[in-house]
C-alpha cells in the first residue's frame, strides 16, 4: 500500500495519512501498548500500518485466542483489551471471546476488517455482517463509513468499553475506509466520567434494614472488582462483622483468611455459604446479579430474606429478584457510606463460623493417586500472593474456585458467565505478558486444552512465562459427573481415552513438558512449574472418577447439597 | 400489552439493536411505529407483550442503558406498567 508521508500536512497543519495509519496512531495516542490479532484480507491495511509502530502485536494462531488474551489483559489492568481480526471468518472466530467479555463485563475494543463499503451487503468474499451477528453480545458497536471518523470512533469505543459497567465494543472497518487518505485529528483520551453516587435516601433505607437484621449476609459479586471497591468491601466486612459469601467472579474480594468469609455460594459453593444465605433475613447483594448458578431454584433462594441490592447498573436491580432497598451507584462510595457500625449479631456470626470449620474441605483423600483439590491448594499456597490462575472450564475450574487462595479478585481469571472451554491457555498468555513477574498458571483439562492448544505456539514464539497445569482425567469430567448423577449413568460422548500424549504435543511445539502420575510427585512438579521462566506444561494424570463436591442439583434449592 | 416510547439517535444499526433487545429480553413486539429523523433523533413507539412474567420496568432500564437510546417512556401509570413484584419475590421463573 502506498501511504502518504506522515510529515505531509493539510491546510490546517493536520498530518495526512490513511485510515489504517489513523487506526494505529489513535491506538498509540490512547496509550495502548499491546494488541492481539491475526491478519487477513480486509484488515491488511492496518497490518501494513503496524510495521514500525509503537504497538506490540501478539500474533495468535486463532482469532478466538486473540479475544481471550485481550480479555485477560483487560481483567488485570482494568483498561480495555484490544483484539484485531479480518472480516468474515476472522470476525466470526472472535465472537466467542466477545460473548465471554460481555457476560463477565470485561472492557474490550474489537477491531474488525470489513469488505469495502461498496460490496457490503452483496455476499462478497469473506463478508459477514459481524455488526449484526455481535449485537446481542456487545455493549456497543459501530461501523466506520468515513476515514476521518476513525480517531473519534475508536476513542469513543474505549470510553464506552471502560465507563460504568464495562463491556466489549466492536468497531467494524471497511477496507476502503482504511485505505482512504485523511487529515488526522488527534483523539485525546477523555476525562474519567464523574462517579455516580447513590442517593442518600437509598443508603438510609438500606442501613435501616441492615441494622435491624438478626441474620444478615453480604453476597459479593464481580461488580466489586470492576468498581475498584475491593478495599471498601474488606473495610465494610471488618466494620460490620457481617458473614460474607462470594460468587465465582468475586473470589478474592475478601481476604482468604477473613474470619467471617464463608466462601463461594451456589451450585459448587461451600455448605457454610449456602446455609448462611438460605437462613439470612437480610441479604446484601453487592455487584452481583442473582445468576442461576449462584441461586439454584430462584423462588427458594434466601426465601426469608429482605434484599438490599447495590449495583452501578440499574438494569440489574429487580431483574431476577424483587428488592426491599436498591442502591444504584458507585459501589466503593456506597459501601463507605453504609455506616452501620459493628452489628450485634454474635450468635449468628458464631453459627456461621462454626459451620465454616465443621464443613471445611478435607484433603486426606485415600490412595496414592494425584488428588486434584489438594494439588491446587498446595500450588496456590506455594505460589503466594502473586498467584494468577487462568482457568479453563470444567471440573478443574470449580476445584480452583473451591481450593485455591487468591489475594485479589483479578488474580482469578475464569470464564464465569459464558463458561467457554478454551479460555485458559490464551487467557494465561495474555496474563503472563501483562504480569511477567507474577506466577501465572493456566489450569486446564484434557477437554479444554484441545480447544485452543495451537496457542502453545504463541507461548513458545514470545517466550511467555506461563505455567500450564493440565489435569487429565481422559474424559469430559463435568459432563461425565452430570451423566453419572442425573442421567442414570448413561455416559454419552465423554470418553477421551485416545487423547494424545500431551507432554509430547507440548514438546513438539518447543514447550518444556513433563508428566506425573502419583501424589508423591506433586511437590516436585509444583516447584518445577513455579520456577520455570518460560512456557512449561505439567501433565497430571488424575482419577477419572473424581467428582466436584458439594453439588446442588439443577433445579434444586441451595439447601439440597449433594456430598461425596 | 404495554406501550413503550423511545427516543433514539439516528445511527446505523440503532433501530435493529433496539428491537433485538426488546425481543431478547422477553417481549413480543405487537406493533411498531417510527418517525423520520429530526435533528438526528427519531421516535419509536412500540406495543409489547411480555413472554411470561418479565417486568416492563426492568426492560425500560435495559433499553435506557443502550448508547443510542436517549429516553424511554412508558405512557401508563407506573404501578400498572411495572409488573411490580412484592419485595423478595423472584421476578421471573426459570423452567427447571
Amino acid at each position: 500500500m502506498t501511504a502518504l508521508p506522515a510529515a505531509e500536512l493539510d491546510a490546517h497543519s493536520r498530518p495526512l495519512m490513511t485510515g489504517a495509519q489513523a487506526v494505529v496512531r489513535t491506538l498509540e495516542d490512547l496509550g495502548v501498548r499491546r494488541i492481539f490479532g491475526y491478519p487477513g484480507g480486509a484488515i491488511m491495511p492496518v497490518y501494513d500500518a503496524l510495521v514500525g509502530s509503537k504497538l506490540e502485536h501478539i500474533l495468535v494462531r486463532h482469532e478466538q485466542a486473540a479475544s481471550f488474551a485481550a480479555d485477560a489483559q483487560a481483567r488485570l489492568t482494568g483498561k480495555a483489551g484490544v483484539c484485531l481480526a479480518t472480516s468474515g471468518p476472522g470476525a466470526t472466530n472472535l465472537l466467542t471471546g466477545i460473548a465471554n467479555a460481555y457476560m463477565d463485563s470485561v472492557p474490550m475494543v474489537i477491531l474488525t476488517g470489513q469488505v469495502p463499503s461498496s460490496l457490503m451487503g452483496t455476499d462478497a468474499f469473506q463478508e459477514v455482517d459481524v455488526f449484526g451477528m455481535s449485537l446481542p453480545v456487545v455493549k456497543h458497536s459501530m461501523i466506520v463509513r468515513h476515514a476521518e471518523d476513525i480517531p473519534a470512533t475508536i476513542r469513543e469505543a474505549f470510553e464506552i468499553a471502560e465507563e460504568g459497567r464495562p463491556g466489549p465494543v466492536l468497531v467494524d472497518l471497511p477496507k476502503d475506509t482504511l485505505q482512504a487518505n485523511m487529515a488526522f485529528d488527534r483523539a485525546e483520551a477523555a476525562a474519567a466520567p464523574p462517579v455516580t453516587r447513590a442517593d442518600a435516601d437509598s443508603i438510609e433505607a438500606a442501613m435501616s434494614l441492615i441494622q435491624a437484621a438478626r441474620r444478615p449476609v453480604l453476597y459479593m459479586g464481580g461488580g466489586i472488582a470492576l468498581g475498584e471497591a475491593v478495599d471498601a468491601v474488606r473495610d465494610f466486612m471488618a466494620r460490620t462483622g457481617i458473614p460474607t459469601v462470594a460468587t465465582l467472579k468475586a473470589i478474592g474480594c475478601a481476604h482468604p483468611d477473613a474470619q467471617n468469609y464463608l466462601g463461594m455460594l451456589g451450585m459448587h459453593g461451600t455448605r457454610a455459604a449456602n446455609l448462611a444465605v438460605q437462613e439470612s433475613d437480610v441479604l446484601i447483594c453487592c455487584g452481583a446479579r442473582f445468576d442461576d448458578r449462584a441461586t439454584g431454584k430462584p423462588d427458594q433462594f434466601a426465601p426469608n430474606a429482605k434484599i438490599v441490592h447495590m449495583d452501578l447498573d440499574h438494569a440489574e436491580i429487580g431483574k431476577l429478584r424483587g428488592v426491599d432497598a436498591a442502591i444504584r451507584g458507585d459501589l466503593r462510595d456506597a459501601l463507605m457510606r453504609l455506616d452501620t457500625g459493628y452489628l450485634a449479631i454474635e450468635s449468628w456470626r458464631t453459627l456461621c463460623r462454626n459451620r465454616k470449620q465443621e464443613f471445611a474441605f478435607s484433603y486426606d483423600a485415600p490412595g496414592s493417586g494425584i488428588y486434584a483439590p489438594g494439588l491446587l491448594k498446595e500450588l496456590s499456597e506455594t505460589a503466594g500472593d502473586t498467584f494468577i490462575a487462568a482457568c479453563d472450564v470444567g471440573q478443574h475450574q470449580m476445584w480452583v474456585a473451591q481450593h485455591c487462595r487468591f489475594a485479589h479478585p483479578e488474580n482469578h481469571l475464569t470464564s464465569a458467565g459464558l463458561g467457554a472451554m478454551g479460555y485458559g491457555l490464551p487467557a494465561g498468555i495474555g496474563a503472563a505478558l501483562e504480569r511477567p513477574d507474577s506466577k501465572v498458571v493456566t489450569i486446564t483439562g484434557d477437554g479444554s486444552i484441545m480447544m485452543n492448544i495451537q496457542e502453545l505456539a504463541t507461548a513458545r514464539r514470545y517466550g511467555v512465562p506461563i505455567r500450564i497445569l493440565l489435569l487429565d482425567n481422559a474424559s469430559l469430567g463435568l459432563v461425565r459427573q452430570w451423566q453419572e448423577l442425573f442421567f442414570d449413568q448413561n455416559f454419552s460422548e465423554i470418553d477421551l481415552y485416545d487423547n494424545p500424549d500431551f507432554a509430547e504435543v507440548a514438546r513438539s511445539f518447543g514447550v518444556e513438558a513433563f508428566t506425573i502420575h502419583s501424589r508423591d510427585e506433586v511437590p516436585g512438579a509444583i516447584e518445577r512449574l513455579l520456577n520455570a521462566t518460560g512456557p512449561i506444561l505439567a501433565h497430571c494424570l488424575i482419577d477419572p472418577r473424581e467428582n466436584v463436591w458439594p453439588l446442588v442439583p439443577p433445579g434444586k434449592s441451595n439447601t439440597e447439597m449433594m456430598e461425596d | 400489552m404495554h406501550n413503550i416510547r423511545i427516543q433514539l439517535a439516528e445511527r446505523e444499526g440503532a433501530l435493529v439493536r433496539l428491537l433485538s433487545n426488546i425481543e431478547r429480553r422477553g417481549f413480543i413486539i405487537e406493533s411498531l411505529d417510527k418517525t423520520a429523523a429530526q435533528d438526528g433523533v427519531t421516535a419509536v413507539a412500540a406495543c409489547v407483550t411480555p413472554r411470561g412474567d418479565r417486568s416492563l420496568d426492568v426492560l425500560t432500564r435495559q433499553l435506557s442503558r443502550l448508547f443510542d437510546v436517549m429516553d424511554v417512556h412508558t405512557p401508563v401509570p407506573a404501578h400498572m406498567a411495572s409488573h411490580a413484584m412484592p419485595p423478595g419475590e423472584p421476578s421471573c421463573r426459570h423452567p427447571q
